[in-house]
C-alpha cells in the first residue's frame, strides 16, 4: 500500500517530467481549417483532439496550428494511415505532406481544460462544427450554447456543437462504487463469494423468471371489457387537452375503453417515460384510471366519464 | 419466502448495476431547435440525476441540504422544458433547459471534491491509453493490409495490450499507482512502436517524395515561357531526387521544402515589383494623357497586365507557384512592350 503523500510526490514528479519533455508550441489562427473536429474529454483533464485537414497537394509541406499549447502522443497521418513527419515551429507544426491532400492529426492536450473545486471547464474556439465525446463518468453541468445533437456510442456520450467558441462545464461522477483498499481474501474466500453470488443470481433469476411468466400469463389471460364510448363527448368536455392526449383517448375508445400501457406505447411509438407522463396527465384530468393486471399497467377510460357506475372495470 | 424475496432483490440490483442507460436518437434526429432542445433535455436529465446521487452522499450536511433545494428549482424548470417540448414549443423548452442548466452548474460548483473523483481520473489515464492503443492498432492493420511485414510490431502491440489490461485491472482495484506505472510503460512502448511503424513506411514515403518531385518538375518543364525563371528550382529538385534514390529521404525532403519556399519568396518579390511597375507606368500614361495624347491602346494593355498581376497574386496564395510565375511572365512581357 502506498501512502497518499507518496502518491502525491510521484504525481508531482511525473507532472514536472511531463512539462520538461513536452514540446511547446504557440497557438495562432489556423491557416488550414479542420474539415472535421472531434474532442474526447477524460476525467484526468486530458483531451484527445482529432481533426482532419485538406492540404494543398501542390506543396510538399503545410503549416498547422494546434488546439492547445502543449501536446502529447501527436500522430499525423496521410489519408490511408501513412505516418507523416513533422517539425515543431514557433506557430505549430510543419508537416511534410509530400503532396497528399487528406491529413489527420491526433494528440492529447491538457490545455483545453481547467478545474476549480469540483467543476471542470472545457474551452475551445472551433473553426468548424465540433463533436465532443464524454465517457460515462463525466456529467455535463453547464454549456455556453445549445448543442446541435446528442447520441450515445456504447458508454460514451457524443454531443455536436456548431462552430465558434464553446465552454462546457462538467463534473466527474463515479458511476459505480470503487474500492480504495484491497481486502486480504484468499482463493478459497473468492471462490466462496463467487459461488454465493452465482447462487444468488441463479435463485433470483429463477424467481424473477417465474414471477414475470406468471404475470405475463395473467395479463395474457385477462379479457378486456368492450364498451361503447362516445369519446367526442368526453373530448368536448375537455377542450384544453393536448392533441396527443386526445389521440390516446380516441384509441382507448376504439379498442373498447381499456388497453395495456405497453400497447399504447407500441401504438404511438413513444418511449416509456413519455407514455407514462401522458397517462398521468389523463389521470389527473380524471379521464382515465390505471390498475395492475399481471404486473402490467392497464389503462381504462373512467366510468364516470362514460356515465356508468363503478370507476374500475370488473376483472375476470 | 423472505429469503427468496431477498435473493430476487439482490439479483435485480446486480442486473441493474450492469445495465448502462442508453439515449435514444428518435427525437434528436429531427435536428434544428427541436434537436437542440432534445439534446439539452437529455444532458439536463443526466446532470440532475447524477447531482442528486452526489448530494445524497452528503446526507445531513447543511450546505448540501441548501444545494438540494436549489437543485429542485432546476428540476422544476426541467419539467417545464419537457412539457414545452411535448407541446412542440421547442424554443421555450430550450430556454427553460438553459435556465435549469445554469442552476445545475451553480450547484455543481459548490460540491466538494472527493477521493472517488481521483480514482476515476486515474482510471481515465488507462482509458486514454486504451484509445491510443486502438488508434495505433488500426494504423498497423492498415500497414499490414498494404503488405508491410509488421510481425515484430504485432508482438509489441500484444505486450502493450497486456499492460493496458493490467492497468485496467489495477485501476478497478483502486491501485492507481500500479495502474499509472503500467500506463507509463505502455505509453513509452507505443512511442517506440509508432517510430518503428514510421520506419516501416520509409519506402512508401520515398516513393511519395519522388512522385512529388517528378510531378513538380513535369509542371516546371511544361510551364511555357517560364522555364528560364525556374532554373534554380529545377536544379534543386533534381538534386533532391538524387538524394531520394541514394536513400537520404530526410535530406531530400528538407531540400524539396527549401526549393519550394525559395520559389515562393522569389515570386512574392516579383509580384510586388510587378505591382509597383504597373503603378509607375499608370502615372506616366496619365501624364501623357493630360497632354492630349491618345493612350487608349496603352491603357488597355496596362489593364491586361494589371489583371494578370491580380491572378498571379491569387495563385501565389493558393500555393500554385508555377502558374503564378507564368502570369507574372505574361504581365512582364506586356509591360516590356509598353516601355
Amino acid at each position: 500500500m502506498v501512502s497518499e503523500s507518496g502518491a502525491k510526490t510521484t504525481l508531482l514528479v511525473a507532472t514536472l517530467a511531463l512539462l520538461l519533455f513536452t514540446p511547446m508550441v504557440q497557438a495562432v489562427p489556423t491557416t488550414y481549417e479542420p474539415k472535421r473536429l472531434t474532442t474526447t474529454i477524460y476525467a484526468d483533464g486530458y483531451v484527445w483532439v482529432e481533426y482532419e485537414v485538406e492540404a494543398n497537394p501542390l506543396l510538399p509541406s503545410i503549416n498547422l496550428t494546434l488546439f492547445g499549447v502543449r501536446f502529447e502522443d501527436l500522430i499525423v497521418t496521410g489519408g490511408d494511415g501513412l505516418i507523416l513527419d513533422y517539425n515543431t515551429t514557433q506557430n505549430g507544426l510543419e508537416v511534410d505532406t509530400l503532396g497528399l491532400a487528406d491529413i489527420k492529426i491526433s494528440y492529447f492536450t491538457q490545455d483545453l481544460t481547467n478545474k476549480t473545486g469540483r467543476l471542470w471547464t472545457f474551452t475551445i474556439d472551433a473553426p468548424v462544427d465540433i463533436t465532443v465525446k464524454l465517457p460515462k463518468e463525466l456529467t455535463v453541468v453547464g454549456l455556453s450554447k445549445a448543442p446541435l445533437s446528442i447520441s450515445s456510442e456504447g458508454e460514451t456520450l457524443t454531443i455536436v456543437f456548431d462552430r465558434g467558441g464553446l465552454t462546457l462545464n462538467y463534473i466527474v461522477t463515479p458511476t459505480k462504487p470503487t474500492t480504495t483498499q484491497q481486502s486480504e481474501v484468499g482463493w478459497g474466500g473468492w471462490l466462496s463469494y463467487a459461488a454465493l453470488a452465482a447462487g444468488v443470481v441463479f435463485v433470483g433469476g429463477a424467481v424473477t423468471w417465474i414471477t414475470l411468466r406468471r404475470r405475463r400469463l395473467a395479463a395474457k389471460l385477462y379479457v378486456k371489457e368492450k364498451r361503447v364510448i362516445d369519446v367526442e363527448k368526453i373530448l368536448a368536455s375537455k377542450p384544453d387537452l393536448r392533441p396527443d392526449d386526445k389521440e390516446v383517448l380516441r384509441f382507448l375508445a376504439e379498442v373498447g375503453g381499456e388497453a395495456f400501457e405497453a400497447e399504447l406505447r407500441s401504438r404511438f411509438n413513444l418511449p416509456k417515460t413519455s407514455m407514462w407522463r401522458t397517462v398521468r396527465r389523463l389521470q389527473r384530468e380524471g379521464l382515465v384510471g390505471v390498475k395492475k393486471v399481471g404486473g402490467q399497467n392497464l389503462v381504462y377510460i373512467s366510468e364516470s366519464e362514460i356515465g356508468g357506475g363503478t370507476d374500475v372495470p370488473q376483472n375476470p | 419466502m423472505m429469503v427468496v424475496k431477498a435473493a430476487t432483490l439482490a439479483a435485480l440490483i446486480l442486473l441493474a448495476s450492469l445495465t448502462v442507460p442508453q439515449i435514444t436518437l428518435t427525437e434528436a434526429d429531427a435536428g434544428g431547435v427541436k434537436g437542440s432542445a432534445y439534446a439539452l433535455n437529455q444532458i439536463l436529465d443526466k446532470a440532475i440525476t447524477n447531482l442528486q446521487t452526489v448530494l445524497k452522499g452528503g446526507e445531513g450536511d447543511q450546505a448540501y441540504e441548501a444545494l438540494k433545494i436549489r437543485l429542485k428549482e432546476a428540476e422544476t424548470l426541467a419539467e417545464k422544458a419537457q412539457k414545452a417540448f411535448n407541446e412542440g414549443a421547442y424554443q421555450d423548452a430550450l430556454n427553460n433547459s438553459l435556465k435549469a442548466l445554469s442552476i445545475v452548474k451553480s450547484v455543481a460548483a459548490e460540491i466538494k471534491e472527493s477521493e472517488e473523483e481521483q480514482i476515476v481520473a486515474a482510471s481515465h489515464s488507462t482509458l486514454r491509453m486504451s484509445a491510443l492503443l486502438t488508434n495505433i492498432k488500426n494504423m498497423t492493420n492498415s500497414a499490414a493490409a498494404k503488405g508491410y511485414n509488421i510481425s515484430n510490431l504485432a508482438e509489441k502491440l500484444a505486450a502493450v495490450s497486456q499492460l493496458v489490461d493490467e492497468a485496467k485491472s489495477l485501476s478497478a482495484k483502486g491501485d492507481a499507482l500500479g495502474a499509472g506505472r503500467r500506463v507509463a510503460e505502455a505509453k513509452s512502448m507505443l512511442g517506440h512502436l509508432v517510430s518503428n511503424l514510421n520506419q516501416a513506411y520509409a519506402k512508401e514515403k520515398a516513393k511519395l517524395a519522388e512522385e512529388y518531385v517528378n510531378k513538380t518538375l513535369g509542371r516546371l518543364f511544361g510551364a511555357e515561357g517560364a522555364k528560364g525563371g525556374f532554373k534554380e528550382q529545377i536544379e534543386g529538385l533534381n538534386a533532391s531526387r538524387r538524394q531520394i534514390q541514394a536513400g537520404k529521404l530526410g535530406e531530400a525532403v528538407k531540400q524539396i521544402n527549401e526549393v519550394m519556399k525559395q520559389m515562393k519568396k522569389n515570386l512574392s518579390e516579383e509580384v510586388k515589383s510587378l505591382g509597383e511597375e504597373i503603378q509607375k507606368i499608370r502615372r506616366q500614361l496619365n501624364d501623357i494623357k493630360a497632354k492630349g495624347v491618345n493612350v487608349d491602346r496603352e491603357e488597355r494593355m496596362l489593364q491586361e497586365a494589371s489583371k494578370l498581376a491580380e491572378q498571379a497574386t491569387a495563385l501565389l496564395e493558393k500555393g500554385d507557384y508555377i502558374a503564378a510565375r507564368m502570369k507574372v511572365a505574361e504581365a512582364e512581357t506586356i509591360l516590356q512592350r509598353l516601355r
